[in-house]
């Protein structure tokens, strides 16, 4: 079984970067972020195609960059599958030319044909990629990766430049594809959908650094800092002005939380967490404002004395209180996290409710 | 046709070929290499590639006779080499047109190297492609309308020359003498029935071969569409 861990620094004009990040084989990990995180410099200076300032790559037994030692493997000694955002196609070559770019003539024939029916491409294989759909395009530049059996696949935002509709269906697809590989995967995204749904690990990144990592589903679950919240999708984030009896109260109500007693942080739950019932006793009251139709549930938008706003998924059987009625939000406490200010003292700043 | 003149039109095709294949051994790793680095010495050899556009032919041509001259570096290391002088040879001629259409040569490429998808040239480099091969195979077919347009100015501007070949090549009928001379002398001599021939020869000689570019151009610009 294949592995990289790579420690990489990095310093361009006002930004910084500094990780440590580790692959595993036969699965996804994931980047995730905003833009300008960082993101995208890691999957260039893993494929070769920058340098960092300090650090080293290890891939398995083989060094792939040690600044240290002056180590520097070029990208095509590296084997790293690459699919960019927006594919690099070539253009003049057809579809069975560009996925057989990478493959050493003696297999070429063999392996074109292989990927070219797995990635149900036959019927295109002869035609240039200004012919083909967007999904078409997409598993090319996919199979042009593959079919060098690359020891690395790194994806930047693959599914970026496709339709909604598509998306889905090719994150399937994505998903058996690489089921049974003996290599890492990364994934470089900032949608929280595409990371659930393939992605095992998770490297959540802000501004060069690492806030957080781990199993998908526990990071997304228990974010260890607003920030981190933020960024995996909690929208309901409220400040806390202090914590009494397991009652966290706010300008904008109160909700009951695990943590007994403490001074002033911040709350949050994700808005599938978040309840909504016809005005009845409560600690958080609001007014429900807009319902926004999300495919399979709805999102409803609600917004309490002070202003501020609170988002709850629901899902069709529910039958929603009507426009502009007061309700009431609740939240099972084991659903809330609660932030002491000290914890968030990095996000404070940029955090805006 | 006298034999003067056929001698003055194989000399001018001759020389524009020479330049053009030699322009594109020069031009070609000089606009790699100007696409590729931005670093503060670029802008020098930028403005230096450019000078010929700017100058009179005849500034450039008078060093160039200084330079290519028995007296000069370059003539006398080439009386010393070869043993006999540059200024009013062929080889001499070469070397003139080389300078003089370098800009025709070098700015079409650059831009056409500058405007490739910088992406495919390192998904070639994943691939493992050697920067030589990813050269050829994904930068070169990328930028072919560039390597067509320097390809036809450098041969079309050494055509046209004039001012520069009087310089340093001089009038000699079947070594230096190019069309645009053998007009100028023609005209000089009041042959004007004779210069009318040549000219009006140049103006259909040009307009078909700009004729025929442009429209393979067109063609090739939509060949895998």
């Amino acid at each position: 079984m294949s592995h990289i861990q790579a420690a990489l620094a990095l310093q361009r004009g006002a930004f910084e970067l500094d990780v440590n990040i580790e692959l595993t084989a036969g699965a996804i990990t994931a980047l995730l972020g905003p833009s300008g995180s960082g993101k995208s410099t890691i999957l260039r200076a893993l494929a070769g195609l920058q340098t960092p300032t300090r650090g080293n790559i290890r891939h398995a037994e083989q060094t792939w960059c040690d600044t240290v030692r002056r180590i520097w493997l070029s990208p095509q000694r590296r084997r790293c599958g690459v699919v960019f955002q927006d594919y690099a196609l070539f253009d003049h070559y057809t579809v069975a030319q560009n996925i057989g770019y990478g493959v050493p003539a003696a297999q070429r024939q063999m392996q074109v044909n292989n990927w070219l029916e797995r990635l149900d491409l036959v019927r295109v294989a002869g035609h240039y990629p200004a012919q083909l759909s967007g999904g078409q395009r997409q598993r090319v530049a996919l199979g042009r990766a593959l079919a060098m059996e690359p020891q690395l696949l790194l994806l930047d935002e693959p599914f970026s430049a496709v339709d909604f509709a598509l998306r889905h269906r090719l994150r399937v697809e994505l998903r058996e594809l690489v089921e049974r590989t003996q290599f890492p995967i990364l994934l470089v995204s900032h949608d929280l959908d595409e990371v659930r749904q393939l992605a095992a690990q998770v490297y959540v990144l802000d501004d060069g650094r690492v806030l957080q990592s781990g199993v998908v589903e526990e990071v997304f679950a228990q974010p260890a800092t607003l920030r981190v919240a933020e960024i995996v999708g909690w929208k309901n984030l409220l400040p806390v002005k202090h914590l009494r009896a397991g009652i966290a109260y706010g300008a904008w109500g109160a909700l009951a939380v695990h943590a007994r007693e403490g001074r002033g942080g911040w709350v949050g739950v994700r808005p599938e967490h978040l309840t909504i019932a016809a005005a009845s006793p409560g600690l958080l009251h609001a007014t429900l404002r807009h319902i926004t139709d999300l495919g399979p549930v709805r999102e409803l938008t609600c917004v309490t004395a002070d202003g501020t706003h609170l988002y709850v998924l629901q899902t069709w059987r529910f039958v929603v209180p009507r426009l502009g009625e007061t309700v009431v939000l609740s939240a099972a406490p084991e659903h809330l996290r609660y932030w002491q200010e000290d914890e968030h003292f990095m996000i404070a700043e940029t955090h805006t409710i | 046709m006298d034999e003067a003149i056929l001698a003055a039109v194989i000399t001018t095709l001759r020389l524009a070929g020479t330049t053009t294949a030699i322009l594109f051994v020069i031009g070609v790793p000089l606009a790699w290499w100007l696409a590729q680095h931005g670093s503060r010495g670029k802008l020098a050899i930028e403005a230096i590639v450019a000078l010929p556009l700017v100058l009179p032919p005849t500034v450039l041509g008078f060093y160039l006779l200084i330079v290519l001259g028995p007296q000069g570096p370059l003539g006398d290391l080439w009386i010393n080499w070869l043993g006999h002088p540059l200024a009013f040879t062929f080889s001499g001629l070469v070397i003139a047109s080389c300078l003089y259409s370098l800009p025709f040569v070098v700015q079409p490429l650059q831009a056409a190297f500058e405007s490739l998808d910088r992406h495919t040239l390192e998904a070639a480099w994943t691939l493992g492609a050697s920067p030589w091969r990813a050269f050829w195979n994904i930068a070169v077919p990328q930028a072919r309308r560039g390597f067509l347009i320097a390809a036809v100015l450098g041969f079309a501007h050494t055509v046209g020359e004039f001012g520069v070949v009087l310089m340093v090549g001089g009038n000699i009928a079947g070594e230096t003498q190019v069309i645009s001379i053998a007009i100028y002398e023609q005209v000089e001599t009041l042959n004007y029935q004779a210069a009318h021939r040549l000219s009006a020869a140049m103006i259909v000689f040009s307009f078909i071969v700009l004729l025929a570019v442009y429209s393979w151009n067109r063609r090739q610009a939509g060949w895998w569409r």
